[in-house]
């Protein structure tokens, strides 16, 4: 015999009543009265914590138990049982292996889930598309003040465009598009679809060694032959969507899915891909990428004022955006140096 | 008979962190493992235990949502958020049509999210209902959203069409600044609207919850708000410039504070303290301004739910800003520190807070149920969920 309180689903009035086992059923004593109701027309609101458990009767009526030993015994009389999930997250064991679980899930996802994901979905998007959003993308910069127009006297910017229109590409690749602007650090960078961004800064700092930008431009190259940076895009709107539900608000996620191009960095082994696509294209091409590896010197010395083999050893926060993505910088400066590909050589 | 006095009862929440951790982590790997599909059925779980674990005169109060009818407002709301980003894409005409069609669906989703919500709610075996028409519905919400579009709409059109205007004029942006600014000074009333038409034609069975907040109620909300944000700018300011200040110095000079400080290679930079220190200042800055939505929160919440009478007797809500600028500030930090995995304990935290701070002066015994009340589809629920828009507590 279990007290606890009843509603007749009629009014919200609590009558105190006494509940137990009937046959097959549950009595309730109420009011003098004393009603069965067959376990099929129960459903059960099992507490988990200091709120009552309910008991509902199919056609109205709600009955409270208070949580004791003789309401357990009574709610296994009748049959309620938890859930399986209920059930399983009553043990500890189980939710420390849901956890566990759960974030190597994540850290799974994380890793390779979405980069996976996300190169397969790139694959599919039409080249239209990707130059589309390349486009785009310049455009938002060019309004949004972060580019400002070139001041590069014409004639450069010509002879550079005419040296990059000689360079043979292999057969069917995509080709690239020059366009010059200033972005107060000299950088480099390709946007989806094969738009190349070169920086006013940046031909400053080669001086007058077209080898070099055309290295450099032959690593951009590199970048849209493999579409790396619609893959870092839709990796990154994975990302975004996966943090934004995790976090538990859907609608943020449309406001980053676009954001951020810029701040897109490539993973090490597209960099080296990119390196190793630019070298054999300056050799296929007869020009030395010696000057290239200056150009790297520079920059990695420009930014402490020493020589560049020390630039690894400088606050990485004022390493330019151009080397930043490259921790391995004077791995690449010898590779450069070498004119070689040597991933490239077989053992 | 003689006549009672009011008594005064406050809802209790008694859901609690280690129990309510234990559902989030199985509905979050649920969730993951089904790639989104079973999150209609985590939902219907974590409301049935949050509504069972908050009592009014002992009794907890009951969701009974079923996830099925869930999921189907959920595919038509990602439907809906699918076509609103993709029309963009395509064209400025398209994503007008698309626009128009959302602002036209609006007061029927609106309507039917809460409908469902409140049919399926329970307190004692007895539904609660939403007596607002759809008619109704399309008279309240008709001129709040052509308010809330408009900016955003004629800004598109700016932006999409055509040639990117380089530096565009204030002629240009005329327009759209006078529309945001007609926005603002329109919103505590939108607000006021919005929610009296929620809570105004709300009820549990036959008993009718009314809402009698005035306009200039909404507006005094909503200049104490200003306040509070002009004051915290004020704080931000004042406490970022000093922040900035000291740790650009300890970059500088304070190797004997902070060892890092000498890893900071003096001839790269007079700029890396400098730029330490400004990211500090902005930082620092950035957490006085976060201050004011728990305290405004707190305000928020008594202004709705004070004005807000069910039964003929009024409720009160007496929540304290600074009580739960308390909590969520620990609940922050708490949830940095775990990566987010604190969040079903501060979640419990502040609604125990939230809730326990509301109490109504009616009676819990003389509530009566109305016949006729059917079940709703729950189309309009999930879709306002994902748009962001919830009107709930």
């Amino acid at each position: 015999m279990v007290a606890g309180r009843f509603f007749d689903g009629q009014s919200s009035r609590a009558r105190p009543a006494l509940f137990c086992l009937g046959t097959g059923s549950l009595r309730i004593e109420c009011d003098g009265h004393v009603r069965e109701v067959a376990v099929a027309d129960l459903e059960f609101a099992l507490s988990r914590g200091r709120a009552p458990t309910r008991i509902s009767l199919r056609g109205g009526g709600l009955c409270e138990l208070a949580d004791s030993p003789q309401t357990h015994v009574l709610l296994r009389a009748l049959g309620a049982r938890r859930t399986a999930l209920e059930r399983l997250e009553s043990h500890r064991n189980a939710i420390l292996g849901v956890l566990i679980s759960f974030l190597a899930l994540m850290a799974l996802i994380w890793r390779w889930g979405i980069p996976l994901a996300a190169d397969r979905i790139a694959d599919r998007v039409p080249v239209a598309w990707e130059s589309n959003l390349g486009a785009k993308a310049l455009r938002q910069l060019d309004e949004g003040g972060v580019f400002r127009p070139s001041t590069l006297a014409d004639a450069r910017q010509a002879r550079i465009r005419a040296a990059f229109a000689r360079l043979r590409l292999p057969e069917g690749s995509t080709p690239g598009h020059i366009v010059f602007r200033r972005l107060g650090v000299p950088n480099a960078f390709a946007l989806p679809g094969g738009t190349i961004v070169m920086a006013d800064e940046l031909v400053a700092l080669a001086q007058d060694d077209d080898s070099a930008l055309m290295t450099v431009l032959g690593h951009e190259l590199g970048h849209i032959q493999a579409r790396d940076g619609l893959r870092a895009l839709v990796r990154a709107t994975l990302f975004s969507t996966l943090a934004a539900w995790y976090l538990g608000d859907i609608s943020s996620f449309v406001a980053s899915a676009g954001a951020g191009i810029t701040s897109l960095s490539y993973s090490r082994a597209a960099e080296a891909a990119a390196d190793g696509y630019a070298l054999q294209l300056m050799r296929a091409n007869a020009i030395s990428t010696r000057g290239a590896a200056l150009l790297f010197r520079r920059l990695a010395g420009a930014t402490t004022g020493r020589d560049g083999d020390q630039a690894q050893t400088a606050s990485a926060s004022a390493i330019p955006e151009y080397l930043s993505t490259h921790p391995d910088i004077q791995e690449r400066i010898r590779r450069f140096e070498r004119g070689t590909d040597a991933s490239a050589v077989p053992p | 008979m003689e006549a009672v006095s009011p008594r005064e009862h406050a809802l209790q929440f008694t859901g609690e962190g280690s129990t309510y951790f234990r559902i989030w982590i199985v509905n979050l790997a649920l969730t993951i493992v089904t790639i989104g599909f079973y999150s209609p059925w985590a939902k219907v779980r974590r409301l049935r235990y949050i509504y069972g674990n908050t009592l009014l005169d002992g009794s907890p109060f009951e969701f009974h949502g079923n996830p099925l009818a869930l999921l189907k407002g959920r595919l038509i709301g990602v439907l809906l958020l699918v076509g609103y980003t993709q029309a963009a894409k395509v064209s400025l005409a398209l994503w007008l049509v698309v626009v128009a069609a959302i602002a036209v669906a609006l007061p029927w989703l609106l309507w039917k999210s809460q409908k469902f919500r409140l049919a399926n709610s329970s307190y004692r075996g007895i539904r609660f209902g939403f007596d607002g028409t759809l008619r109704s519905a399309y008279a309240v919400f008709a001129l709040p959203i052509v308010l809330f579009m408009a900016p955003y709409v004629c800004l598109a059109a700016l932006g999409l069409n055509g040639a990117p205007a380089r530096q565009p004029g204030a002629a240009v942006f005329a327009p759209v600044a006078l529309l945001f600014l007609l926005l603002a000074l329109a919103y505590p009333w939108i607000f006021l609207r919005v929610y009296r038409y929620f809570h105004a034609r709300a009820r549990i069975g036959s008993a009718r919850f009314s809402f009698s907040a005035s306009l200039a109620g909404a507006y005094g909300l909503a200049f104490s708000a200003l306040g509070l944000f002009a004051l915290a700018m004020v704080l931000a300011l004042l406490l970022g410039t000093i922040a900035g200040l000291a740790v650009s110095w300890i970059a500088r000079h304070g190797a004997w504070i902070w060892p890092g400080a000498a890893a900071v290679d003096p001839g790269v930079s007079g700029r890396a303290d400098s730029v330490i220190g400004i990211s500090a200042g902005f930082i620092a800055g950035y957490m006085v301004v976060l201050c004011v939505y728990p305290i405004f929160a707190a305000l928020k919440q008594n202004f709705l739910w004070g004005k807000t009478a069910l039964d003929g007797a009024p409720l009160q809500s007496r929540a304290q800003g600074m009580a739960l600028l308390r909590i969520a500030a620990a609940n922050a930090l708490l949830m940095l520190l775990t990566l987010g995995l604190y969040w079903p304990f501060a979640l419990m935290r502040s609604l125990r807070y939230q809730l326990g701070v509301i109490s109504w002066t009616g009676d819990p015994e003389r509530i009566v149920a109305q016949g006729g009340d059917a079940a709703v589809s729950a189309t309009g629920e999930e879709t306002m969920e994902l748009l962001g828009l919830d009107f709930s507590l």
